[in-house]
Order: structure tokens, then sequence, then C-alpha cells
């Protein structure tokens, strides 16, 4: 359960955006994430909108895994819009409910805002969705490297992370196991007043975290043994390779956001 | 014959003991060989192998790999000779998946990326892993993790390899997988190995066996001359296998066995030769 919520977001595709560069899917979605707030009329959201859903189009991943990962922050959205219908007092009435005055304008402000905040977690779970973490790491890793000039261990950082992704599944594992075994010696963990709940979480956690430690130190002896002594001399196995699609799909970003200064009121 | 391991009077002792956990332990390792050391729970295999390996430093005696002597300055380059398998087939798996992991210690080693992807397709398919090359370790069984390990440890091309109980924790079937692939390196590719386990089945595999007890290397031979000594094993905390057990009682019984079978397959055909013997025997 936990594994898909962490790792199983990653929907296995061979599509224009999973072949991306992470790197270049990383920077997209950081620009994005500004030109968004340059839109303010209908013809920039419009734009806006059409790019994103030609996106995610070209993604070829099913609609159902979108709408998966939109569920939780509906009413989010919902409340946005519900907010500024009922708060913004400009333009004219539409109509009159119950002493409620709805503005025209607070229609307008509230479908934008809602619709921003869609467009920003749509391309967010986008990224997710045909990236691995794993290429994240590395497209970060990639990029972040220009600090390691200021003693930044970016490396080190990024095979934290990797290892880290590595040993989820395990510990979840191990997790399940122990408190199988805790239960069948006659703890429970699902019932009872929130103290006694923190009390058997005691007997999850102990044991839970002298593992990981373990673990650790085996790790890192298994590591050394294979000649592991930081990140100075080694090569990648993982290399980027900045394709033409990257290039392309920087400048259709870029004209979008020309194209977005042009529209905007 | 080329020595690859050679350790002179190499004991230790733990910072807080007061005991030794090795005493005085000497002994070679040839080239092409298949060694295994056997010992009780606590013997000091896994001290011998952290020593070999250069964790842990020797307390007084020398250690030459490849002719290096192993001390602070050599010890890399002493790694880069020896590859290890531990016990445990998660804490060993470095990479997200199958390649990554063996392509970590290609990483350390600054390999370029053709020659990395050569040796990783040629590690995989030595331990019939090659069918797996992008799976996860979650999605692995224990043998095949182990498997995966021992390829990792292969790739990086070592004059030797330790499995440090590296099936011990595997179920039968796994145990099976490792043990067999480890055969077709050692027929296949001529592989120098170290085995150390104190599972006595495991033994009757190798070329010489060396018998630890406490801290100590007690016995020395042919798994044949080592089995011979029988109940003397079992004072030593091992467990003798079976096969060997069965032909033991089996002559207690006065069945003329010709000899204590080390494996299965020859006891079953002894017993069958036997039996159709005595079968003719009484119907003529
Ligand atoms: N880190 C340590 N600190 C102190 N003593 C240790 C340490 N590790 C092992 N020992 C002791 O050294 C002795 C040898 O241990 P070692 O792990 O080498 O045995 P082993 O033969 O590998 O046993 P096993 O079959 O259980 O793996 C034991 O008596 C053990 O208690
Ligand atoms: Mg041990």
């Amino acid at each position: 359960m936990m594994n898909s919520m962490i790792i199983g977001k990653y929907v296995p595709g061979d599509s224009l955006i999973h072949r991306l560069d992470p790197r270049t899917k990383l920077i997209m979605m950081f620009i994005y994430v500004f030109i968004v707030f340059l839109a303010n009329n209908g013809w920039t959201y419009g734009l806006l909108t059409c790019f994103t859903c030609a996106l995610f189009v070209l993604s070829r991943i099913p609609i159902t895994f979108m709408l998966k990962g939109l569920k939780p922050i509906l009413w989010v959205i919902v409340f946005t819009f519900l907010l500024h219908v009922l708060l913004t007092k400009e333009g004219h009435v539409v109509f009159q409910w119950f002493g409620i005055e709805v503005y025209d304008k607070g229609i307008q402000q509230g479908a934008f805002i809602s619709l921003r905040f869609l467009l920003l977690i749509v391309v967010t779970t986008l990224l997710t969705l045909t990236t691995t973490p794993i290429e994240v790491t590395d497209g970060m890793e990639s990029l972040l490297s220009p600090l390691k000039k200021w003693n930044i261990p970016v490396h080190e950082l990024a095979l934290m992370m990797s290892i880290s992704l590595r040993f989820i599944p395990t510990l979840m594992e191990e997790t399940e196991k122990i408190m199988k075994a805790q239960m069948a010696r006659g703890v429970d963990f699902s019932s009872g007043p929130l103290s006694e709940r923190m009390k058997a979480m005691t007997a999850l956690l102990v044991p839970l975290f002298i593992s990981a430690f373990k673990r650790a130190e085996e790790l890192a002896v298994a590591m050394e043994v294979r000649g592991y002594r930081g990140g100075n001399y080694r090569t990648k196995w993982r290399e980027l390779t900045w394709k033409r699609a990257d290039t392309v799909f920087m400048l259709l970003l870029t004209l979008l956001a020309i194209a977005l200064c042009l529209l905007r009121s | 014959m080329e020595v690859v391991v050679r350790v002179e009077d190499v004991s230790f002792q733990y910072a807080n003991e007061n005991i030794y956990a090795l005493q005085n332990i000497s002994f070679q390792v040839y080239k092409g060989e298949w060694v295994t050391i056997v010992g009780h729970n606590g013997s000091g295999k896994s001290t011998l192998a952290k020593l070999l390996i250069g964790l842990l430093p020797s307390t007084s005696g020398t250690i030459h790999v490849c002719g290096i002597p192993l001390n602070e300055e050599t010890v890399w380059d002493v790694r880069k000779r020896l590859g290890i398998v531990f016990q445990n087939p998660d804490n060993q798996f470095v990479g997200t998946t199958v390649q990554d992991d063996v392509a970590f210690g290609l990483e350390n080693q600054g390999i370029q990326k053709d020659e990395m992807s050569k040796r990783i397709n040629e590690a995989l398919k030595k331990v019939k892993m090659e069918d797996f090359i992008h799976h996860e370790p979650h999605r692995l069984s224990g043998g095949q993790k182990q498997r995966v390990a021992i390829a990792s440890a292969i790739a990086l091309q070592p004059n030797v390899i330790i499995l440090d109980e590296a099936t011990s924790m595997l179920d039968p079937s796994g145990k099976k997988e490792v043990l067999h692939v480890m055969e077709s390196l050692r027929r296949e590719h001529h592989m120098t190995v170290i085995s150390i386990t104190h599972d006595l089945n495991e033994v009757a595999k190798a070329d010489r066996v060396l018998v630890m007890n406490k801290g100590r290397i007690v016995l020395e031979g042919t798994p044949a001359h080592i089995f011979s000594y029988g109940s003397k094993l079992e004072q030593m905390g091992l467990d003798l296998p079976f096969s060997l057990q069965l032909s033991q009682q089996l002559k207690q019984k006065h069945i003329p066995l010709t000899m204590d079978h080390l494996n299965m397959e020859g006891l079953v055909s002894e017993l069958w030769t036997l039996y159709s013997a005595m079968s003719n025997t009484v119907t003529k």
C-alpha cells in the first residue's frame, strides 16, 4: 500500500515525455511554475491550458492515473473557487441567493485561480508519472553539480537519495514483518486509546531502528569493499544525454512564455 | 603453483575483548583452487574474512594477496583483487536495479561506460541473471540477489572470490541456485574461491578444507580426509552431511558399503548396486 504511494506513482511508458531528459523536465516544471502566474485573461489561460493538455496527451498516460493524482486536492480547488466567488465584490451582480450576492468578477477570479492551481498540479503530477525517482535524482545531481564549487556534497546527497529509494520497499516489508510478529505476541496497533497505541508503536519502532542501523553498517561495508571512496574518481553508469527533443521542448516553453507576456492584459 | 593468498601467523583481538578471535592462523590459497573454511558459530570465520579484505587490521602476522602485502597503503589495491559476497542478500544490494548494482563497483573504479556495459552483461550472464537486468531488488528472491552480488563481485575481475556464508540465509532452492552458479564459475572460468560456511554439506565440493575451532585452524585437508574425523567434527559443533551419517549408520548395521559417502548420489548408486547384487545371489 505505502509502496504504491511512494514509488508506484511512475507509469512505465515510452512516450516522448517519458524519454525526455529528466533535467529538461525539472527545468521545465520550474519555469512553468513561474509563467503560470503571467496568465491573467481568457487568452493566456486558454493558451496555458492547451499547452498543458498537449503535454498530457503526448505522455500517453491513461486519464485515470491523472485523476487519481488530482483527487486528494480536488476539494482545495473547489474551496478556492467558492472563496473567490463569495468574497469578491467587483463588477455587477449575477445573482442573489439568501442575501449572498455573486458578482461576475468573482466567478471569473475564482475560475482563473482554481484553473491556475489545477494546471500546476497537473504539470507536477505529469513529472512524477513519467519520471522514475532515480531519474529525478540523477537530474537533480546534474543540475546541482555547480554547487560542488562551494563544497556542497551534491554527489553524496544524490547517492543518499538513491539508496533511500532502494531501501524503501525493503524497510516497508520489514515493518510489516515486525508488525505481524508483534501482533502475534499480543500487541494491538489498531485499537485502544491513543496513549496505548503510542506505546504499541515503540514495539514496532525499536526493532525497526535496530535493524536499520545494522543494515546501514553492513551496506557501508559492502560499498567499501567494492571500492567506494567518494565521488571524485567515479564514472557514471547512468549518463544523461541531451537530445534534440529536449532542445525542442525548451524552445516551446520559451515561446509559450513570450506569448504569455504578449497576450496578457 | 601460484599462491594467490598467503596468510602467515595472523592473530587478531577485538578492541574490547580479552580473548583472541583469531590465533596464529597460517594458510595459503593457490590459483584456481576452491578452499572451504568451516567452523562453528563464533569460531572466527567472518573475522578472518574481514582481515583478508582489510576491514580489520591484524594484531600480528602478515597477509599477502597476489604478492602485495596488506597494509593501510595497499588496502585499496588489495580490495581490487578480492571480491566478497556477504551473508545478507539485502544489505549488499546498493543499486536501485540489478544493472545499477553491478555498475556500482565499476563506477567506483572509474571504468568507462562502454566497458562497463560489456562487463555488466558478461557478469550477469555468468550468474544466469541476464534476464533480470532491469529488475529492482524487491522483485528478486534471496538466491537471485546473491547471484547479483556474485556478478557485482566478478564484474570487477578479482583474482579471488570470498563467500562469507553467502548461502546461509537462503532457502534450499536458493542455496542450490547459488552453489550451481559458483560451480559453473569454477568449472568454466577457473575462479579461485574461498568459501566460508558452517554447513558441512558445502564442504564436499571443495578442493581443500580448513576447519576452524575457537579462532584456530585445527584441521586441514581434502573433504574425504576431513570427514574421516567423523565424531570429532561433531564435537566441534559441526553437523555431518546426512549421506555421511547414513553411510556410517548403515555400516554399523553390517551393510558392506565401500566408503563413507559425501553426497547422496554416490550413496544411492552404491546402495542400489548392492541391492541388485544381493537379490541376484538370492534368486540363484
Ligand atoms: N565487532 C566485534 N566486537 C567484539 N567481538 C566480536 C565482534 N565481532 C565478532 N566478535 C567475536 O569474535 C568471535 C568470532 O566471531 P566471527 O563473527 O568471526 O565468527 P564466525 O565464525 O563468523 O561465526 P558465525 O558462524 O556466527 O558467522 C566471536 O567470539 C565473536 O563474539
Ligand atoms: Mg560469520
